[in-house]
């Protein structure tokens, strides 16, 4: 959905849909995160004609180790961290795998490593402001989940 | 198990950010921990290749230029501009090129060096 939103530069994209990854892994389980990861660059692929293209494989390697990060942090963390911690690992992980997938199998020149820290920046911002929505969402469904 | 309660960002959230900005600070320069010494310079004037260098070689090459000749020297795998016809001598001042994608410019002579590694061939995926 993403997709319709217009952006100031063409590759730079909020990641929105990792808000939900957050809570499910906060609140559902380990695999139904994985799967919500799946099925949504699965579907989006689709959807915008991007399917088995180089972006759909970055996004798919992305998807995985982030969200394989993320759990594992959020496990081992116990709760030091809030979602905003648990938010920046994943969006760390999603750049650097992204960069790292682009330069094994598309484009074998160590220049594509100077982007790193533009990539590393935007990531860190976006990171933040998705762990803080995911933070004030958990703590919505937190209530409603009581109230019931 | 539900850790995760509070909406507030807690103590170990901010470490967490803070260090990530230094590591982000620090990928700054990070090309040059992956770059190997580059084999070859590729020498362009006027956007024409003109030549290509043996990096592995230590020798003088002069380049002929608009106003003048450019003298490049090649010591120890390092490349930099000797001697060049233009008023403010940036490109000799510049630091010597070794790296894979370094790039020496000067542009009153219209001339650009690139450093070229065996690996790369300067095409990328949808040009092969």
């Amino acid at each position: 959905m993403e997709f319709f939103i217009p952006m100031p530069i063409p590759w730079l994209k909020f990641g929105f849909a990792n808000i939900f990854v957050l809570l499910a892994i906060n609140f559902f389980s380990f695999k139904d995160a994985l799967l919500l990861t799946v099925l949504r660059v699965l579907v989006s692929s689709i959807m915008v004609g991007k399917f088995l293209t180089p972006a759909f494989f970055l996004a798919f390697a992305g998807g995985i180790t982030s969200t394989v990060a993320m759990y594992v942090i959020y496990k081992a963390a116990r709760g030091a961290f809030s979602l905003i911690g648990v938010s920046v690992i994943g969006s760390y992980t999603h750049s650097i795998t992204q960069l790292a997938t682009a330069y094994f199998l598309f484009i074998k020149h160590t220049q594509i490593f100077s982007i790193l820290f533009i990539f590393l920046a935007l990531s860190l911002i976006t990171g933040v402001i998705n762990g803080m929505a995911a933070n004030y969402l958990s703590e919505i469904l937190q209530n409603v989940v009581k109230d019931r | 198990m539900i850790y995760i309660r509070a909406m507030k960002a807690t103590r170990a959230d901010k470490a967490l950010v803070a260090v990530f900005i230094i590591m982000t600070a620090l990928s700054f320069n990070v090309r040059s921990f992956f770059s190997a010494p580059g084999s070859d310079a590729l020498v362009y004037v006027d956007s024409a290749l003109k030549y290509k260098i043996d990096m592995g070689v230590d020798k003088e090459y002069q380049v002929p230029v608009q106003n003048g000749v450019v003298i490049i020297s090649v010591s120890g795998g390092r490349l930099y501009v000797r001697s060049a016809p233009c008023p403010r001598r940036i490109c000799m001042m510049s630091s010597p090129v070794f790296k894979e994608g370094d790039t020496l410019v000067c542009v009153p002579n219209k001339m650009l060096i690139r450093v070229d590694g065996e690996e790369a061939s300067g095409l990328d995926t949808l040009t092969k």
